[in-house]
């Protein structure tokens, strides 16, 4: 096939009904910097979703005692061997936490409430929503602290405050019960309101001497990319053999199909604008090939076969859905960038709480997102013009060449 | 070097001279008018060789063009056979019938038809660029240069006198060394100088190169530029002034 013709002929073609031309290009760079944006809105908010998942104490991978997950109790965990933190260490170093996470019931002089106690070393909480919170009093300093770290809405419900008394009831190591009385040292206001009821936060050695046991109950890995790698999985496995590891997927699976069907909104929104292209598209090629009926006739009477008329319009089409991706890529990229990377939604602060959202969105433009566009329109671009190469060629030499 | 390709090109004409490039046997042609059939040819038989400057003439209607069409496989006989350069054409499939067009025949119509988007040279260069050859830019000059349309090769045809695409179109119809030029009135949109110009460029061709060539026209001048004159009168060969 004549290709370098054939680009030629696309070419110059695209110029010869310029305004025409011009108004179809502007229309599907609309188009696509319409999908870029809102594809990067809706990344934001998959990936702000994912963020507050797994940084609250889930991470990317945790790893439990058998029956743990079901029954949470100080008995349910192991204990972590010095080899285990050295290779958690050579392969995700300071990645990894570990933590005593129980139910405990906690009262003040006027209410109780039931909690998790979590116990921590705040070193290893950089990765977790522990090293974002804003504090009222002291934080957790170190594994043995003994006062409690309590969330601003949970001290509110108890009618307490920082400096006060309240007492911790649970079940220790081996399943008797316990119970003992703690200061409150200081207090957190976390992003949601759900995080200050849930979580109460102690030393994880000073935990662990509270219920007499040795024990963590969980080992939390947070990575940079949140997808699930079999390869880190296994080697969680080897690591802790016999005990059970979990992605964040498999423990929050409302917040998995919420991501799945942003993922689906996408793409359906992608296929409306794609299919509202397609027939714009359509329809001005067959303008355009209607018009040149007799031009293409001459070429096949010059010798041109009907695969290479039908080559050429194809390619007339390639060329300007191109033009247009590209166009809407760059004003969609632009459109995102003078958003300065986020929106503020703080003007519906009550409504993105309520759906678990953070008052300020993120934007995010993801790679593989635009090479996706870009692909899926110039396919859909040169399917589109299937309907005009066919009725470019649909004539009789004679029918197409005749005045 | 241009001495050389000339004696060539005279090898090349001898070798053609007297070969027989067009046959039809018995060729007709019935096209079905709104249900009623019309008989465009009935039963042509026409011989041409190589090197003749066949003329058809004969009214509208007569069959000229459709005789043109056929033997250039433009379109398909109804019954007898069509064989040109000893190839029988008349039952090949489409795809053959165009690498036919494009290997074998040149074709000058009345209107020109040079595509717009493509200059002067870059329409000679589209039956090389067809056939997939090389140097087509250097041949493609060339042949304008035969036509002395050298000098406004890189004009698009818009910018072109009739005279001047007319002489583009039969550069482009000759570049690949096709064995015959159909011409269907080649004169009908010139005015008289440039068409006695475009004929004393195919009596030229004709002679120098031994092109041949068949022309369908209404036009006095052309039929006297001819050596061979065919008349056609209601799809039938009524008249043949013979061979060179």
């Amino acid at each position: 096939m004549p290709f370098t013709l054939l680009v030629r002929l696309s070419y110059r073609n695209l110029f010869r009904h310029a305004r025409r031309n011009l108004i179809l290009l502007v229309s599907i760079a609309v188009a696509i910097a319409g999908v870029v944006f809102l594809n990067a809105l809706l990344r934001g908010m998959q990936a702000d979703l994912v963020r507050s998942v797994r940084i609250n104490l889930t991470g990317d991978y945790r790893v439990t005692a058998p029956g743990y997950l079901e029954d949470p109790q100080a008995g349910r965990g192991f204990e972590l061997t010095p080899q285990q933190i050295g290779q958690l260490e050579a392969l995700w170093p300071g990645s990894w936490s570990a933590r005593l996470v129980v139910p405990i019931v906690i009262s003040s002089e006027r209410k109780n409430k039931g909690v998790l106690l979590v116990g921590i070393d705040p070193v290893q909480e950089a990765g977790s929503f522990f090293a974002e919170v804003a504090l009222v009093g002291e934080t957790i300093a170190d594994a043995h602290a003994t006062r409690l770290l309590v969330g601003q809405e949970l001290l509110t419900q108890l009618r307490s405050g920082v400096g006060k008394r309240v007492v911790l009831t649970g079940q220790d190591g081996n399943g008797a019960a316990i119970e003992r009385g703690f200061t409150i040292g200081g207090a957190f206001d976390a992003e949601g309101k759900n995080l200050e009821q849930q979580f109460v936060f102690i030393g994880r050695e000073a935990m662990q001497a509270f219920l007499r046991t040795r024990l963590v109950t969980e080992v939390s890995i947070l990575l940079s990319d949140p997808r699930h790698d079999l390869r880190v999985q296994n080697h969680l496995h080897a690591i802790f053999n016999g005990l059970t590891v979990t992605h964040w997927r498999d423990g929050n699976p409302q917040t998995a199909a919420l991501v799945d069907m942003m993922e689906f909104a996408t793409l359906i929104w992608f296929s409306i604008v794609m299919i509202a292209l397609a027939f714009g598209l359509v329809n001005a090629l067959v303008t355009a090939v209607m018009e040149r009926r007799r031009e293409f006739g001459i070429m096949r009477c010059l010798g041109m076969q009907r695969s290479t008329v039908l080559s050429q319009v194809m390619l007339e089409s390639f060329f300007i859905m191109l033009a247009g991706v590209v166009l809407g890529m760059a004003a969609g990229w632009a459109g995102v960038s003078l958003t300065g990377g986020e929106i503020d939604l703080g003007r519906f602060a009550e409504g993105v709480a309520i759906a678990g959202l953070p008052s300020v969105i993120s934007l995010q433009i993801d790679t593989r997102d635009l090479l996706s566009v870009m692909l899926l329109s110039c396919v859909l671009g040169v399917f589109a013009s299937l309907v005009p190469a066919w009725r470019a060629n649909r004539h009789s030499l004679l029918q197409a060449i005749a005045r | 070097m241009s001495g050389e390709i000339e004696k060539i090109e005279k090898i090349e004409k001898i070798e053609k001279i007297g070969r027989p490039v067009l046959q039809l046997e018995g060729v007709s042609r019935v096209y079905a008018d709104e249900g009623v059939p019309v008989r465009a040819l009935d039963e042509v038989t026409l011989n041409v060789q190589a090197g003749e400057f066949v003329c058809l003439v004969g009214p509208s209607g007569s069959g000229k063009s459709t005789l043109l069409n056929i033997a250039g496989g433009l379109d398909r006989a109804s019954a007898g056979r069509v064989i040109l350069d000893s190839l029988d054409i008349t039952g090949l499939p489409e795809h053959q019938l165009a690498d036919i067009r494009l290997r074998r025949i040149g074709f000058v119509f009345q209107a020109f038809n040079l595509l717009p988007v493509l200059s002067a040279v870059e329409n000679v260069e589209f039956m090389l660029q067809l056939r997939g050859e090389r140097d087509v830019r250097a041949r493609a000059m060339d042949m304008l240069r035969l036509l002395d349309m050298s000098e406004l090769a890189h004009r698009r045809p818009a910018e072109l006198s009739g005279g001047q695409q007319q002489r583009v179109a039969i550069a482009r119809a000759l570049v690949g060394k096709p064995v015959l030029l159909l011409a269907d009135e080649p004169s009908a949109n010139l005015d008289s100088k440039a068409t006695e110009n475009l004929l004393s460029l195919l009596r030229r061709l004709n002679d120098e190169r031994g092109v041949s060539i068949i022309t369908a026209t209404h036009d006095p001048l052309v039929m006297r530029h001819a050596r061979r004159t065919v008349t056609l009168q209601d799809g039938r060969v009524v008249l043949d002034s013979g061979g060179r």
